[in-house]
């Protein structure tokens, strides 16, 4: 692992997740988002697990880009302004968020082995993909692709 | 910087992770706007591949690198079927606020 890219990494991808949470302006969250993306990518390259980084960076990067444009699209800028973009009052929700961390964090922390042993490269995940969850990734694609014929249906159908 | 041990450095990686998934869920739950909620739930799968991914790297297991490749695709596939979603209820209602089309619904 590279210490200094991974503490880099992890702070870029925090920062963006609360820009995502707390600006305004959906365009500047669709921002944090990219970030976000960035960051978990970078994160993943340097505990150095194999594939996973790149496609984080393709795919995540080709979703923000994607919801960005979404954002310029709808021009939402005006009506989310202000307090009303907020369902909650957020002080409600920090604490709510904070045990929810420790929940989910204590054990997967102590499913972490004492000494870490060499991630995989990217052939043992390909060989993984084809192996052992070719069934799982094919559904998935398989909802991707009709998510995709159900988008284009509904933006071109007229009103 | 040697006071990283890889073990620290799985565990940050880790709980970094998990903050992105709760902080999607927060997103999801405060917003009302469709796309910041899309937005947060991708932050929430996320967070969930990177901390599958860390996982994977500190036990040298590639299934379950393999499987943070899924939430990777489920991510694309909420993502587009949210902005839509999102693009149709604006075209049609003029808003994409959700409680607003709560309201419109009656």
């Amino acid at each position: 692992m590279t210490p200094w890219l991974l503490l880099a990494s992890l702070a870029l991808a925090v920062v963006g997740a609360l820009a995502v949470i707390g600006f305004e302006s959906p365009s500047r969250s669709a921002g944090g988002l990219i970030t976000a993306v960035v960051g978990a990518a970078g994160a993943l390259a340097s505990v150095g697990v194999g594939l996973l980084p790149a496609l984080v960076l393709w795919c995540g990067g080709t979703i923000a880009i994607f919801l960005l444009t979404s954002v310029v699209l709808i021009n939402i800028d005006a009506e989310e302004r202000g307090q009303r973009r907020m369902r909650l009052k957020p002080a409600l929700l920090v604490p709510v968020l904070c045990l929810l961390w420790a929940a989910l964090a204590g054990p997967l922390l102590e499913a972490l082995p004492s000494v870490p042993l060499p991630p995989p490269s990217a052939a043992d995940v390909t060989r993984a993909v084809v192996d052992e969850l070719a069934l799982p990734l094919s559904l998935a694609l398989v909802a991707l692709t009709v998510a995709f014929v159900t988008a284009v249906a509904l933006v071109r159908r007229r009103t | 910087m040697s006071a990283l041990s890889p073990l620290l450095q799985a565990e940050l990686a880790v709980g970094a992770g998990v903050l992105l998934v709760v902080l999607g869920l927060g997103a999801m739950l405060l917003r009302r706007s469709i796309l910041i909620v899309v937005m947060g739930g991708v932050l929430a799968l996320l967070g969930a591949a990177l901390t599958l991914g860390t996982l994977a790297a500190a036990r040298g297991d590639a299934v379950a690198a393999a499987a943070a490749l899924l939430f990777v695709v489920l991510a694309s596939a909420w993502s587009v079927a949210g902005a839509a979603v999102a693009l149709t209820s604006y075209r049609r209602r003029g808003t994409e606020n959700l409680d607003e089309l709560r309201e419109l619904r009656g």
